[in-house]
């Protein structure tokens, strides 16, 4: 059966858009990810906010699309709820990095290797996944279930790893005011992947209803 | 009058699944107030986690049959919202076990009573509305056990602020407030939870009365 909506909607520029904001949900990421790595450094709130803008700059640009395109290969609504879930991960982001910035004296010696492996595989499920829109339809619903079970899989360790974290710091060994900025900082990393589950859901979610 | 959607929408089909997902959060409490009523010090997680995942694999069966079946008895999306906001409630307790579990030692002359009652009757209050909107949809009833979920979760609302009054009085050890907080303030998720779930029944029978 030919689907007309299919047929119109091939050059679709909504996947062009959305690649982007993975990209650049990825990206932002891989800032925080050296920062991460190197806690003694004070970051550059800009670098952050650069990556955040360029991502709503995106969302902006679906949301314009999805007004003045008459047809196109996904459901609108999809497309809205996707791109809005996309643009929260360097939005969290951001906050991370502001909160890192004002408790600069009690991480410079914390070791986040745990949580750099957990986001760069995370982000590279959303990249994958929003890749696979592209080719919706084309038997990619197998490729997508593969995916995202990888991704709720380190959504599972991330919560493990925060529970583990809370447990040492609930021990009594810190100081309550430390205990109190690393337990905010450590939910808002838990978030960033929280949110790349989230969109990792919705995608699943539009290749299982397109498929 | 006999309304086709709800005739060719597999309606108890439907309401079967959300009633069971609805039943997995009142479980989820259940065993919740076990194990602080035995003031267990380490708490078995795979309970709770049991309860999380039976619920999350009915709320997949809902969403595959949402695109599988042609006609629906409600709108797609507000069968949606509902099974996803049921899901929440055994998440949010599994997730208060877990707190628990690991600083159970340190607040075990903490009293959780007052927030079981409220965990207690929220999760039993949304379950009463499933039932009621699969026995047939009666506005007035299902609007009277919402008024009590909203009054629920107030009350839940006063309970919180109440018991974290003490963590302000001057002496009180900090560690213990920061720990107290972070287990009180998901206490409280667990009955806003409820109440969102209760919203969304009145929103879907609004829509659908």
């Amino acid at each position: 059966m030919i689907s007309l909506q299919k047929f119109f909607g091939k050059d679709d520029k909504f996947f062009d858009l959305l690649e982007a904001s993975a990209q650049e949900a990825r990206h932002s990421v891989e800032v925080l990810t050296k920062i991460l790595s190197n806690p003694n450094q004070t970051p550059r709130l800009e670098d952050f906010h650069a990556s955040k803008e360029v991502d709503k700059r995106i969302t902006e640009q679906i949301n314009e699309a999805i007004i003045t395109t008459f047809v196109s290969q996904l459901e609108k609504d999809d497309i809205e709820v996707l791109s809005a879930a996309l643009y929260k991960i360097p939005k969290t982001v951001e906050k991370i990095a502001e909160r890192f910035i004002i408790s600069a004296p009690m991480v410079k010696d914390v070791n986040f290797t745990k949580h750099i492996a957990l986001l760069n595989a995370a982000t590279q499920c959303v990249v994958d996944l929003v890749g696979l829109l592209r080719f919706i339809g084309k038997g990619q619903l197998d490729e997508a279930k593969k995916i995202n079970g990888k991704l709720q899989q380190v959504e599972a360790e991330a919560d493990t790893v925060i529970l583990e974290i809370l447990k040492d710091l609930y021990s009594g060994k810190h100081d309550a005011t430390k205990v109190m900025a690393m337990k905010d900082l450590y939910e808002l990393l838990e978030k960033v992947i929280d949110r790349c589950r989230d969109a990792g859901i919705i995608v699943t979610h539009i290749v299982l209803k397109n498929s | 009058m006999i309304s086709f959607q709800r005739l060719l929408g597999r309606e108890d089909e439907f309401c079967a699944l959300l009633e069971a997902s609805a039943t997995e959060a009142c479980n989820a409490v259940d065993i919740l107030k076990n194990v602080l009523k035995r003031h267990e010090l380490s708490p078995t997680l795979h309970e709770f986690a049991d309860a999380r995942s039976k619920d999350k694999k009915i709320t997949e069966e809902i969403s595959e049959r949402l695109i599988t079946t042609f006609v629906t008895p409600m709108e797609r999306e507000d069968i949606e919202a509902l099974a996803g906001a049921l899901y929440k409630v055994p998440k949010i307790v599994e997730k208060f076990a877990e707190r628990y579990s690991i600083v159970a030692d340190q607040v075990k002359d903490v009293d959780f009573s007052r927030q079981l009652v409220l965990m207690e009757k929220a999760v039993n209050l949304v379950l009463q509305m499933v039932q009621a909107l699969r026995a047939g949809r009666n506005l007035e009833g299902i609007k009277a056990l919402q008024n009590e979920l909203q009054a629920c979760e107030a009350q839940a609302d006063d309970v919180l602020l109440d018991m974290e009054r003490a963590f302000y009085q001057p002496g009180f050890p900090a560690l213990k407030a920061v720990i107290l907080k972070d287990l009180f303030s998901l206490n409280e998720k667990v009955v806003d939870r409820c109440r969102d779930a209760g919203n969304t029944i009145s929103h879907v029978l609004l829509k659908n009365s």
